[in-house]
């Protein structure tokens, strides 16, 4: 008995040591694009097909489709390169369908990482969608989109595994795919943020309805000075390579904002009509640009 | 009648009795160890998987999150009320409590500029009035909503409604590269 206890523990310990099984030691499939390969089990079942349903607002070109079965109508997986509008990391159309932007995880798949946004909604009720996307870099985004009857279902599982062995065929230089948002970055952010929008919440609510004299544009004039103050400070903050384009926009907004306050105060001191309606114009273009750089902030992880 | 066995080959009979129960023994033995070992091997195999957090294939498990110290960057500009559309003539501006007061009490000629909310750059440009200068139109008290922006679509939030570049909303994929 004792011969067999020690035989007993030496096979646990033998198996737990192994080397795990290459993963090609199973029959594989591939199927890819200019943009993405995607090699995947045989025995999922998953074949290549020509199309599948669009999720509104949603654009990929060099698309490659595997589907359960072959059958891309209920579930099923897209890969290729999003059609970006240069504004935002997802397209306008798709986050206009939905109430926020979507939570970005950071996930690892086969040779890179990719943002994860789970989409609720985006193509209607009855379908979750999961969307990885890659940018490599920005504005070059690879996407792959996972489609299912439910969240938790064996199709989004499988989906998603198979999302985890893609590989991009992009050349990324070190550190351009290190998507993990850096906490000290987005302490400084929020930082930065949290006095923009005081400053600009207190700054507003006085001048309203009071503008034309010389007060008004001793307040807008301290607007101007504080914006000044945190584009500095927002300067100063070390962006991660990942959120380098979204720190550049962060910074044109806050000066663009910083210069059309400096102008709206000049058009009221010098009561100039058309140099106030211009300064105006140019106050909500600056704000618009900041908001969106807050957008694109949210859907690389920072929120 | 048998004639009973010599002595010797009675001794030699058991003997090889005795040394066929032994092997069979041992083989026994060597079959059970193996059993053991294979079943033991396998369970050694499985619990390594799992310690690895799933088989291979799956995606990995996320990179940890920012933590709630690093949260609070806002996903856009808290809303404010909207400035004046048109420069006030500093000796009859009116002043409005922030409760939303008075209402504009003299014209000097404009039409009437309306105040529209500037949180977003589209609202900014349609501000621009087309009179000379006029008092400030009575504006409401500061909301914690964007004020609605010229025909969104039905959903559309505040974040996402900057621009007014005409998607069709319509995804595709475009295999034609």
């Amino acid at each position: 008995m004792l011969l067999l206890a020690l035989v007993a523990v030496a096979g646990f310990l033998a198996g737990h040591h192994r080397t795990p099984p290459p993963l090609n030691s199973e029959p594989t499939r591939e199927a890819s694009s200019a943009a993405v390969v995607l090699e995947y089990p045989a025995r999922s079942g998953w074949r290549s097909v020509k199309q599948a349903p669009g999720v509104p607002g949603l654009r990929i070109t060099q698309p490659v489709i595997l589907a359960p079965g072959g059958d891309s109508q209920r579930a099923g997986l897209v890969a290729g390169r999003l059609v970006a509008d240069g504004r935002y990391l997802l397209p306008q159309a798709l986050l206009a369908r939905l109430a926020a932007p979507p939570a970005a995880t950071v996930v690892h798949l086969d040779n890179m990482q990719a943002y994860r946004y789970a989409l609720p909604g985006a193509a209607g009720s009855g379908t979750a969608v999961t969307l990885f996307a890659i940018p490599n870099p920005y504005p070059s985004i690879t996407v792959l989109l996972c489609y299912a009857p439910a969240d938790g279902s064996w199709q989004m599982r499988t989906c998603e595994s198979i999302a985890g062995l893609a590989r991009t065929t992009a050349t990324l230089e070190a550190g351009e795919n290190d998507l993990v948002p850096s906490g000290t970055y987005a302490h400084q952010v929020a930082g930065v943020m949290a006095r923009v929008d005081a400053l600009r919440a207190s700054s507003r609510a006085r001048l309203r309805g009071a503008l034309g004299g010389g007060a008004d544009a001793h307040l807008i004039a301290g607007l101007a000075g504080g914006l000044s103050q945190a584009g500095a400070s927002l300067g100063a903050a070390q962006a991660p390579p990942s959120a380098e384009w979204a720190q550049t926009q962060m910074l044109q907004a806050i000066a663009a904002m910083h210069a059309s306050y400096v102008a709206l105060g000049s058009a009221v001191e010098e009561e100039s009509q058309p140099a106030y309606s211009s300064a105006l114009a140019a106050v909500g273009r600056a704000e618009g640009a900041m908001n969106r750089a807050l957008v694109n902030l949210a859907l690389i992880g920072y929120s | 009648m048998s004639t009973p066995l010599p002595f010797e080959r009675l001794v030699s009979r058991t003997r090889w009795r005795v040394e066929s129960s032994g092997t069979l023994t041992f083989v026994a033995l060597l079959v059970c160890a193996g059993l053991v070992f294979f079943v033991s091997f396998e369970v050694g195999g499985m619990v390594a998987a799992a310690g690895e957090g799933g088989q291979s294939g799956q995606l990995q498990p996320p990179h940890a999150r920012l933590g709630p110290a690093a949260a609070g960057i806002p996903h856009q500009l808290t809303a404010v009320a909207p400035l004046a559309a048109a420069l006030a003539v500093e000796a009859h501006a009116p002043r409005s409590s922030p409760e939303g007061g008075s209402a504009a009490s003299r014209s000097s000629g404009a039409s009437g500029a309306t105040a529209t909310a500037t949180s977003g750059e589209e609202a900014g440009a349609t501000a621009a009035p087309s009179g000379s200068a006029s008092l400030p139109a009575a504006t409401p008290p500061p909301v914690s909503t964007p004020a609605p922006t010229p025909a969104p679509p039905a959903s559309t939030p505040q974040h996402a409604s900057s621009g007014g570049e005409g998607h069709s909303g319509g995804g595709s994929f475009d295999s034609s590269g």
